[in-house]
């Protein structure tokens, strides 16, 4: 056995009720929280833009930023609780 | 024949009276309006140039207000800001429009019956949420990767990747050559083009991406020069 194989085993044993879904839950909320963290990034990438080229729409975009960042925190907690 | 010379010994501190009259003197007040006159008579060649409208989205902005970038000298304005053409965008937006219309299709055509209602919700605020960032990045892309020309100097802002920037700048007067390279049925029909400039400079060549109206954009670099040689000129006068 490869393992990889013996890991799932482990897992089967350990939880009794596994199933297909749980991974892709695990799935999900792993790449959920990569989306956060890049989420982050995409603030900081306005902001320093911003920096750069400093105009009257900035404050729009930034704005947007951030409400992409909760809107994916959300998402990202939504996954958690309801999956 | 008696060979007759004088000769005048000079100290260093002794002053020579000059004998020969000047040809010509311009008044100081003349030379002034003439210079007076030759600017305004640029600033009018320059702003013909820059006639039009000009809006915040806009791709060719003549003199932006409430503007600046982050290099930007206190005295220093912004003659004109360009962007790459809007059409430019018509890919990124079609297939924005195609992510978003997909899972309707997607449904249509496969039963997703085996997945889960809430994993089928999760997944599809997961897709808009993917197709979002890939929008806003793009936009953010056209938005902020922009080429400026300013009374003093020609500056290429572009942010190829995530938080990476790349500012190249060149001043006015080491420019040495302006390059126009407009070609293909969509460059010719929507008069868009790339803008070559060579200077002296560290950067040997600066490249306006698709710009709109390269013709126009090549125009007023040339008028900038010759107003950077005429304050040139002028400053050797004064």
């Amino acid at each position: 056995m490869t393992p990889a194989e013996n890991f799932i085993e482990f897992l089967v044993k350990t939880i009794p009720n596994l199933s297909i879904w749980f991974f892709v839950k695990i799935l999900f909320v792993v790449g959920l929280f990569l989306y956060l963290a890049f989420a982050v990034i995409v603030i900081r990438q306005v902001g320093l833009m911003g920096k750069t080229l400093d105009g009257e729409f900035n404050l729009p975009l930034k704005f947007i930023a951030w409400v992409h960042l909760i809107i994916s925190l959300g998402v990202f907690l939504l996954a958690i609780f309801i999956l | 024949m008696p060979f007759a010379a004088r000769f005048l010994i000079l100290k260093k501190s002794d002053k020579i009276k000059s004998t020969v009259p000047d040809i010509f003197v311009a008044k100081p007040k003349l030379k002034k309006l003439q210079i007076e006159k030759q600017k305004e008579k640029l600033k009018k060649e320059l702003d013909e140039i820059l006639a039009g409208s000009s809006r915040f989205f806009s791709a060719f902005i003549p003199k932006p207000r409430d503007l600046r970038f982050e290099t930007q000298e206190k005295k220093e304005k912004i003659v004109l800001l360009l962007r790459r053409h809007p059409i430019t965008n018509i890919p990124w937006v079609l297939l924005v429009i195609l992510l978003v219309f997909a899972p309707f299709f997607i449904k249509t055509m496969i039963s997703l019956d085996f997945i889960p209602s809430n994993y089928q919700f999760i997944l599809f605020l997961c897709w808009y949420l993917f197709a979002f960032a890939f929008a806003f990045e793009k936009f953010l892309t056209w938005f902020f990767n922009v080429s400026i020309l300013t009374d003093e100097k020609v500056v290429d802002i572009d942010f190829p990747t995530l938080l990476y920037r790349d500012i190249t700048e060149a001043k006015i007067d080491r420019i040495q050559d302006v390059n126009i390279k407009t070609g293909g049925y969509v460059r010719s029909l929507f008069n868009f083009g790339d803008v070559l400039i060579q200077t002296a400079g560290a950067v040997p060549e600066i490249c306006f991406e698709a710009v709109p109206d390269p013709q126009r954009v090549s125009q007023v670099i040339n008028q900038l020069l010759y107003e950077e040689e005429q304050e040139k000129l002028e400053g050797r006068v004064k």
